[in-house]
């Protein structure tokens, strides 16, 4: 005696299987923009927050910083400028890279951007009264 | 320090060859490019280490390097370099028994 699935079954087989695929791909997809937009967090004496991100070659105008639900969003376009030569060996990036990472209790109206020998810092304060100094009694 | 070898772009145009790297957080001073014999080695150093680490996804000390082999066809004494935004280009001028001539007719 065969024992056939039911057709829902198999479709909920199925579509557990493109599931799988999809994350699978989407994680790669993710660790190689990771590896092409890396991200360094410090903070600093003051308790300063610094992104530092190395990206080299972008143009300023191109790059794009927000800040939104409690998320730092980085957009950077790189280029190349290049015509008229005849490529012998090419292994450097073009194209569109972008990076969230989640920061919370950040001071939004503290936000500054610098872009300078490739490396990209954005450095922000944290907000007011959430560093306490307890007394030991 | 641990050794970081810069991604690199390689161009041949009529009269030169030109070499692009990508090389974030190299600054003028600590980048080094010489010729011995037929190998351009460049290095640079770089520092991006904040005070304190928080989260970190890449090396924040490191050095650059890259070797290049370099042909005969080109004049090493003529040989160019600009850092501009971490990107390093290096033009190598082809010599000029190789750049292409135009033979006139008469």
């Amino acid at each position: 005696m065969w024992l056939i699935p039911d057709v829902k079954v198999i479709e909920k087989e199925l579509n557990n299987l493109y599931n799988e695929m999809d994350s699978f791909l989407e994680n790669k997809i993710r660790e190689y923009s990771i590896s092409l937009l890396p991200v360094n967090v410090y903070e600093d004496d003051n308790n300063d927050v610094k992104v530092v991100v190395p990206i080299s070659g972008v143009d300023k105008n191109k790059i794009n910083v927000e800040y939104k639900n409690n998320s730092l969003y980085i957009g950077v376009e790189k280029t190349k400028d290049v015509k008229d030569c005849k490529l012998l060996r090419e292994e450097r990036f073009e194209g569109k890279l972008e990076r969230i990472i989640e920061l919370k209790d950040i001071d939004p109206d503290t936000i500054k951007a610098n872009y300078e020998n490739g490396v990209l810092t954005i450095t922000m304060k944290k907000k007011e009264g959430l560093v306490k100094k307890i007394a030991i009694e | 320090m641990r050794t970081i070898l810069p991604l690199t772009d390689i161009f041949e145009r009529e009269n030169d060859y030109v070499l692009i790297s990508d090389v974030p957080g190299a600054k003028k001073e600590g980048l080094t490019i010489d010729v011995d014999k037929n190998i351009l080695t460049f290095k640079a150093e770089v520092d991006l280490n904040g005070k304190k680490t928080i989260y970190k996804e890449f090396e924040d000390k490191f050095v650059y390097e890259r070797s290049f082999r370099l042909g005969n066809d080109i004049n090493k004494d003529k040989i160019k370099a600009k850092l501009e935004n971490g990107v390093l280009a290096i033009v190598l001028p082809k010599s000029e028994e190789a750049k292409p001539k135009k033979i006139k007719i008469e």
